[in-house]
């Protein structure tokens, strides 16, 4: 039995995971001398060493300059940043090298199907649950090492509503506030501001199991900000709402970006995330697929523009001349409508609509049909379930 | 906001009003769970069934005990009856009601997902549990309340003194107290279903077998008065009072353990409070030796003989326990760990035991079995020789001379038992990570083959017919340990078993002498700054 050199890993309290390599880990210890100095970086040699084998130290990745040896960063640049999370339960895993970043204000949307890992992500970003390997980053500080400085930047709205019996709404909300640690007037504040913005006003003296589910959720949105979190994360806040409760919570997600606080949002309803969210991640068996924003995400899984073009010309000879112009080699003529796909981006698309009218060729009308997220989303994932 | 400012504010208010803001602003000092339980279970319909089917019980017991003993509650002393009533009505409550309530509080929290938005806060897992018991503590003090004038009631009907009723009341509220802490202990144990169904189990069990026993106590107190003499009295209220709160700490501790993320280091507070209660158990050791009687005579009730072998037993059992789980701890810390390391030669000299890690795990119960064994075979005999007459050291002398044999094989054997308990978990961690708890498991799969392997190998050997105890029986800790335990000689086996525990503790000190190297990390700038920036200053925020 022996204390083997250290290297953070999942600890004692640790159901069904799996097996974990940890490899000698590089000597950062430092005596007495060194307790309180000055921070000092890994160097990347030794973090290969580390490959894949800690928490709280990041899994490498060439630009390591930006964090220290406890995983924290000294000049935050985004506001939320995973770094090659891993989480594994037993053989399963659950997120498999996850890693993208969030800059201030944005909202993020968080894509996937039923067991693609989305909110066991959300889990350890919002400090209840270790990753595996690597770590994760809200305003700089590391959830595994630092989670108490996370927790007080972070408002977290779980998938399920977390409310207490026998309290109404008024003493819910003072509750976390007190939990918060706000006193006296700061908490009044803060109670009035939230509950104006939830709309929860009218209804404060009501005990929370009289509530819809709409009432409830914008409880559980006033609960998750309640302390004015700068990064906020939302799971599945939308589901099991109606399509007006569903707008109003729309509204109050971008109130909230515009107020400036980072958002990251796990929704299924694909067309309103579409919608609000600055830029999105697709998310299967807990590998992202695909991140960006949504016209580049759009884009990147465009291979070829569908053209719809309606001529008051002749439709075969104005079909002809795309198919010479361009080498296409089928245009569907469906009366006066011509139906091609076409394969380059907008401005190249504007050329071509040029050069049939400069050939001669009569357009009343030029549609071309973009992949929705929702296309996007079926063409990227495979319906697959761990 | 100023002083000025709120006096010109609070003037114009109502008294009323104006308690309603001393109230608001005191209540920004108590800790948010007690608030928030305090109104949850006073609108529970639980608290308000409880509640008053007690003053109903009281009443009525007042008015059928009363009349039952008419009319001699007039010429003959009464109270015994009347007490014995109000016993039962207040224990239900306050040993089983309220104690279930504080389980099922922590229960919902843990389904409802409300532990995990709380463990998200800015509360400590302390202010947690603490908030919980402090709010059974306020319906236990309620109902106690309630019962108070009864009890008074009682007394002016002569025939228990007002010795008897304080001890019956203490008993009551501490006993209730505790209980509550086992409940909350056990509500944290596991978070699956199945799980919770053998925990509730345990605690129901429990909570039963501690009413019976206190039952009965409480009933020979009311009906027979006063047993004890003074220093059995004495040693009692004073062993309970150090026993009691250190057991109680140590699980909420644990239970605090359970609600505190894995990235922190959550092995130091348990080992400190083992530690504590491991000297509480010293204490009453002492105690013991000093202010009982080293012979059973009639008109002793306590025996210092009983009580030493039942304190030895305790010890034994809690560095067992503790020990199999300290091994079992992961050898890798966490950086968040390894920044509060200890630094100076001399905070290691001192600390390196209770940092976290099998091996720091090992020697910390090494030394302190050695220390426990050390006490109850030289401190005791010391003490008993200083303070106790000729005659009554002759007989505690022979006991205690008894005693340390019995501890140093237990010792040693549990030395040798943690070794490989430790590889055991060890290959263990190859393949899984599991929680700290394997040790137990371990610990019981290691002892029954120390015992069953030589024990099956000789009824083979005898064609399974019985045998006597022999040196091949050295591994087999049951027999050798019963054997001592009857007074027989088990021949060389103990001082062999004795030095294969020493041989492997120095083995182990020499392959493990790098734990006492620094491992301590420094800590980040910005994680010092922001530590810095919320350093409390709450002044002038109560506005």
């Amino acid at each position: 039995m022996s204390d083997e050199p250290s290297i953070a890993r999942r600890d004692q309290n640790n159901d069904n995971n799996g097996p974990v390599k940890h490899p000698p880990s590089p000597e950062h210890s430092t005596g007495p001398e060194h307790s309180t100095g000055p921070e000092h970086s890994h160097n990347f040699d030794d973090q290969q060493a580390d490959q894949g084998n800690s928490i709280g130290q990041s899994p490498p990745v060439p630009n390591r300059g930006a964090l220290s040896s406890q995983g924290v960063h000294q000049s935050p640049p985004s506001a939320i940043e995973l770094k090659r999370l891993h989480r594994f339960f037993g053989d399963t895993k659950a997120v498999h090298d996850v890693s993208f970043s969030v800059s201030r204000g944005q909202i993020y949307g968080y894509i996937g199907p039923n067991g693609a890992g989305k909110t066991t992500s959300m889990k350890i970003l919002a400090t209840l649950d270790l990753p595996s390997y690597g770590d994760a980053f809200v305003d700089g500080f590391s959830v595994v090492n630092d989670p108490e400085f996370v927790r007080q930047r972070l408002g977290y709205m779980p998938d399920a509503f977390g409310t207490y019996r026998d309290v109404s709404c008024i003493e819910y909300l003072d509750f976390f506030a007190r939990a918060h640690g706000l006193i006296g007037r700061e908490r009044e504040r803060r109670l009035q501001r939230v509950m104006d913005f939830t709309g929860t006003q009218g209804m404060k003296d009501k005990p929370i199991r009289g509530l819809s589910k709409g009432m409830k959720q914008r409880l559980c949105l006033g609960r998750s900000m309640i302390h004015d979190p700068a990064v906020m994360i939302l799971d599945e806040p939308a589901a099991g709402l109606d399509p007006r409760a569903r707008i109003q919570l729309r509204q109050m997600i971008r109130e909230l970006a515009d107020q400036g606080k980072t958002i990251l949002i796990s929704s299924h309803i694909l067309t309103e995330l579409a919608e609000i969210c600055d830029s999105v991640g697709i998310i299967e068996q807990g590998k992202l697929l695909a991140t960006g924003s949504v016209s580049e995400i759009q884009s990147q899984r465009q291979e070829c523009r569908k053209l719809v073009v309606r001529v008051l010309s002749d439709p075969e000879e104005a079909a002809n001349k795309i198919k010479r112009n361009l080498e296409i080699k089928e245009v569907l003529v469906d009366g006066q409508l011509l139906k091609f796909e076409f394969q380059g981006d907008i401005q190249q698309q504007a050329v071509l609509v040029r050069s049939l009218i400069e050939q001669g060729v009569e357009l009343a009308e030029v549609r071309s049909h973009q992949k929705s997220l929702e296309d996007v989303f079926l063409s990227v994932t495979e319906g697959l379930v761990q | 906001m100023n002083n000025e400012v709120i006096d010109s504010r609070t003037t114009q208010l109502t008294k009323l009003q104006r308690l309603d803001l001393w109230a608001n602003q005191f209540s920004d000092r108590l800790n948010p769970i007690l608030i928030k339980e305090t109104r949850q279970s006073l609108k529970s319909r639980q608290f308000i069934f409880t509640f008053f089917s007690l003053l109903t019980a009281a009443l009525g017991w007042t008015i059928v005990g009363s009349l039952s003993r008419m009319p001699q509650i007039y010429t003959t002393p009464s109270a015994p009856t009347l007490l014995l009533g109000y016993y039962a009505v207040l224990a239900v409550p306050m040993l089983l009601v309220v104690p279930l309530a504080a389980y099922r509080s922590l229960e919902v929290e843990i389904d409802d997902g409300t532990l995990e938005l709380l463990s998200i806060s800015s509360l400590s897992p302390w202010q947690v549990v603490l908030g919980k018991l402090a709010s059974s503590l306020l319906q236990i003090f309620l109902y106690f309340i309630v019962l108070l004038p009864c009890m008074a009631y009682a007394y002016t009907l002569r025939g228990v003194n007002l010795t008897s009723i304080l001890l019956i009341t203490t008993t009551l509220l501490a006993s209730g107290i505790f209980l509550t802490i086992v409940s909350v202990f056990f509500a944290s144990l596991t978070h699956t279903r199945s799980g919770r169904t053998l925990t509730l189990l345990g605690t129901v069990i429990i909570l039963l077998a501690s009413v019976a026993g206190i039952s009965l106590a409480m009933s020979s107190l009311i009906l027979d008065g006063n047993l004890l003499s003074p220093n059995e009295l004495f040693f009692s209220i004073a062993s309970c009072l150090f026993i009691g709160p250190c057991a109680g700490h140590l699980m909420l501790t644990a239970t605090t353990i359970r609600l505190t993320p894995e990235s922190e280091n959550r092995s130091t507070p348990l080992r400190r409070s083992v530690l504590a209660l491991s000297t509480s158990i010293i204490f009453a050791s002492a105690l013991a030796t000093l202010l009982l009687s080293a012979r059973v005579t009639r008109t002793t009730i306590l025996c210092q003989p009983d009580f030493l072998y039942g304190l030895m037993l305790a010890g034994g059992t809690l560095w067992t326990i503790a020990g199999s789980m300290f091994v079992s701890e992961s050898p890798n810390l966490t950086p968040r760990v390894k920044r509060d390391l200890p630094s100076s030669i001399f905070h290691r000299s001192f600390s390196t035991w209770l940092t976290p890690g099998p091996a720091t795990g090992f020697f910390f119960v090494c030394i302190n079995a050695f220390l426990m064994v050390a006490w109850f075979g030289f401190g005791l005999n010391w003490l008993a020789a200083t303070n106790l007459s000729v005659d009554e050291f002759a007989i505690v002398s022979k006991r205690l001379a008894w005693a340390f044999e019995l501890s140093s094989t237990f010792a040693a054997y549990l030395v040798i038992t943690l070794i490989f308990v430790g590889y055991l978990v060890r290959f263990i961690r190859k393949k899984q990570n599991p929680r700290i708890e394997i040790g137990i498991a371990s610990l019981i799969a290691t002892t029954i083959m120390m015992a069953l392997i030589p024990y099956s190998i000789g009824l083979h050997l005898n064609e399974f017919r019985t045998y006597a105890y022999s040196n091949w029986q050295m591994s087999n800790w049951i027999w050798t340990l019963s054997w001592i335990y009857q007074g027989n000689d088990p021949g060389s086996v103990p001082f062999l078993v004795k030095l294969i525990a020493i041989l492997i503790l120095v083995i182990s000190l020499i392959r493990n002498r790098k734990v006492t190297r620094p491992t301590r990390t420094a800590t980040p700038q910005r994680v010092l700054d922001e530590k810095q920036k919320n350093r409390p200053n709450h002044a002038g925020e109560l506005d």
